[in-house]
């Protein structure tokens, strides 16, 4: 064993020891928190026609297996998520373009509400009454979003999308038709509790940016909001919640050799354990950060900032919590973003 | 793990790429940032050919096959030099070639009438109909030509960032995911396997309506009309302008900067580690022709 993955090892044991005493540390969910939903409702039925087009009897459905001969390589995404199964229908007309629905059955609400904060672009749609407990939290109020023919849509466990291949009046009138049959009567889900953890504001300075927040399970999630790494450093799984947002201020922010401006991201991990949390942290030290253990540390680790290339990174661990902050300017706002002093 | 994990501080150093390419780890940054100031490499020269017609698509975005035809004769003549588009072609292939049109099938195909065109002009030239192929698949197909044309569409891709060029070849490896993510970086080294190396004439880019963001399921918001077609007998040339077209629209789209992720490090990791073309602007003369509006390249250095 080489001296540096000895010491990797040693941090490693050093960082899940102390946590073994523990009952349920901070963040922590109870074991069943993140487990699948009660398969409810896993089938809509569709109308037979929308204006002039109208679908086959039977859609056609996808599962885990065939999802990469469905759409190549972009079944990961789907993937990255706890995903269930796919029904899609093609309604066709005479002398028209086809309408595609793809119905993403989803094993939780948060996943689906993962697949719609991919992109919060597009035009806001309200496709059934909202209610008193509709809280938007860190995100955008909207649950559909519609540009160009294609409305996307999160409802429960169902991500949607509809799309025309050609948009024209008729087709948009049909496309808002067909969401509106797919949430007739399906709840509306509570967004994930873990977007509480995002604070709208921190100190005086910095704002989130809600139009940019995700929500995600896998780090090739995660790299396509956020690159970080090319392997899963952050030990990131189906059986884990996160979400990372960009934040602003009016200070000028760090940039790349290139001078492409990044602005200060938090990312929050919530693991299903706290032993889980502190093998991640330990992980994510070793890969991102290997200056560290160079470092004395009184609070093992627990939290920390490290100056790299691209201003300050920052963690902290609290239970089965991560906060990990990237690219703040210094370390007052690296400190302040992940929730230390 | 780490010992072959690319982070994003390699990327902010400007080292992604080759650290990728050569499994670098973050440990051996220093090493590697000495290593690439004392390597020199050869300067190299690079000339795409970029031309546009406002009326390749129609108003119901349909392609109008007689202006895409005399775009497609503009190109190879611009590219090559030749004063007729027969002169073009022979000069690309022969007419005892088996010559293999590579076109995308997936996200934003390839026109049809583009490989349409393609293939008739082959034709037209002397290259007998049954020798022009379409050599999507397997790393067979490319052995059993004697040429390639690679013929893929303009697009950001979800696990590579772009998915144009360089990721036109992907089939011929027989294992597509294993190039996903920041392995994209690789993606050069299929261009140098056996059966693949040297045949490619030319690099023709389906610029009809590209799309800017990544997917993984087309978004038509980010498709957008721009009506052109983008030459060169240099892949990494022909991938870096693209990259630029893709960047720059982005940019017009979010008001500010919006970098690809996960970053498509297979551009200059083809130029640094494969050799296989000038990823550099200053290197890469456009030659561009046609509409201008909305060119979306930076033509300080040409």
């Amino acid at each position: 064993m080489t001296p540096v993955r000895c010491c990797l090892r040693i941090l490693g044991v050093l960082l899940i020891l102390p946590v073994c005493a523990c009952s349920r540390p901070a963040g922590e969910r109870p074991r069943d928190a993140g487990a699948p939903a009660v398969q409810k409702m896993l089938s809509i039925n569709l109308p037979k026609t929308a204006g002039a087009w109208t679908r086959p009897d039977a859609p056609r459905r996808i599962d885990e297996t065939s999802i990469f001969s469905y759409m190549d390589g972009g079944g990961e995404l789907y993937l990255g998520y706890r995903f269930d199964h796919l029904d899609v229908y093609e309604y066709a007309a005479p002398g028209r373009d086809p309408i595609l629905v793809e119905l993403y059955w989803m094993r939780g609400s948060d996943d689906g509400f993962g697949l719609l904060s991919n992109d919060w672009g597009g035009e806001p749609v309200v496709l059934q009454p909202s209610n008193a407990g509709d809280a938007p939290r860190a995100v955008p109020a909207s649950r559909a979003l519609y540009g160009a023919g294609l409305l996307r849509i999160w409802s429960d466990t169902l991500y949607a999308r509809v799309m025309a291949a050609r948009e024209t009046a008729e087709s948009r009138e049909q496309v808002m038709a067909l969401g509106r049959a797919i949430v007739a009567g399906r709840p509306l889900a509570p967004r994930p509790e873990l977007l509480d953890l995002l604070p709208d504001r921190v100190g005086a300075t910095y704002s989130i940016r809600r139009d940019r927040v995700w929500f995600l399970r896998s780090h090739l999630v995660l790299n396509s909001a956020y690159f970080l790494a090319s392997q899963n450093i952050l030990d990131l799984s189906l059986a884990c919640e996160a979400a990372i947002a960009p934040y602003e201020s009016g200070a000028p922010p760090v940039t790349s050799r290139k001078g492409t401006p990044h602005r200060p991201h938090l990312l929050v991990v919530r693991y299903p354990d706290a032993i889980t949390a502190r093998r991640a942290l330990a992980h994510f030290l070793g890969a991102y950060l290997p200056e560290t253990r160079t470092v004395p540390q009184p609070d093992r680790r627990l939290s920390g900032a490290q100056q790299v290339e691209h201003g300050w990174v920052s963690y902290r661990l609290d239970g089965a919590l991560l906060f990990v902050a990237f690219d703040t300017p210094d370390a007052r706002a690296a400190n302040l973003l992940v929730g230390g002093r | 793990m780490a010992d072959h994990c690319v982070t994003r501080r390699h990327f902010m150093r400007g080292t992604a790429s080759t650290a990728a390419a050569l499994g670098v780890s973050l440990a051996g940054l220093d090493r590697l940032d000495g290593l690439a100031r004392q390597a020199v490499r050869p300067a190299r020269s690079a000339v795409v050919t970029l031309v546009r017609d406002r009326g390749a698509l129609t108003a119901s975005r349909s392609v109008d096959a007689a202006v895409l035809s005399r775009m497609l004769s503009e190109t190879v003549m611009r590219t090559t030099g030749e004063r007729s588009a027969r002169a073009a072609w022979l000069s690309l292939v022969k007419p005892t070639d088996v010559v293999g049109v590579v076109p995308t099938e997936h996200l934003n195909p390839t026109h049809h009438e583009l490989f349409d065109a393609v293939r008739q002009s082959l034709v037209d030239a002397g290259v007998p109909p049954a020798n022009v192929v379409n050599a999507n698949g397997g790393i067979e197909k490319a052995r059993s030509c004697t040429a390639l044309i690679a013929l893929p569409a303009l697009k950001a891709h979800w696990l590579t960032g772009i998915g144009t060029v360089l990721k036109n070849y992907i089939l011929f490896s027989g294992r597509p995911s294993r190039y996903h993510d920041e392995n994209n970086a690789g993606l050069g080294e299929i261009w140098n396997l056996p059966g693949v190396k040297g045949k490619t004439r030319l690099v023709l880019v389906d610029a009809l309506r590209p799309l800017c963001d990544k997917g993984p399921q087309p978004d038509p918001r980010y498709l957008w009309d721009y009506n052109g077609l983008i030459a060169g007998v240099d892949p990494v040339a022909v991938e870096a302008i693209a990259l630029q077209i893709i960047l720059e629209k982005r940019r017009q789209i979010r008001g500010e900067p919006w970098p690809l992720s996960p970053p498509p490090l297979c551009v200059t990791a083809a130029d640094e580690v494969y050799a296989l073309g000038t990823s550099r602007r200053n290197e890469i003369k456009v030659n561009a022709v046609g509409w201008t509006a909305d060119l979306l390249i930076d033509r300080a250095s040409d």
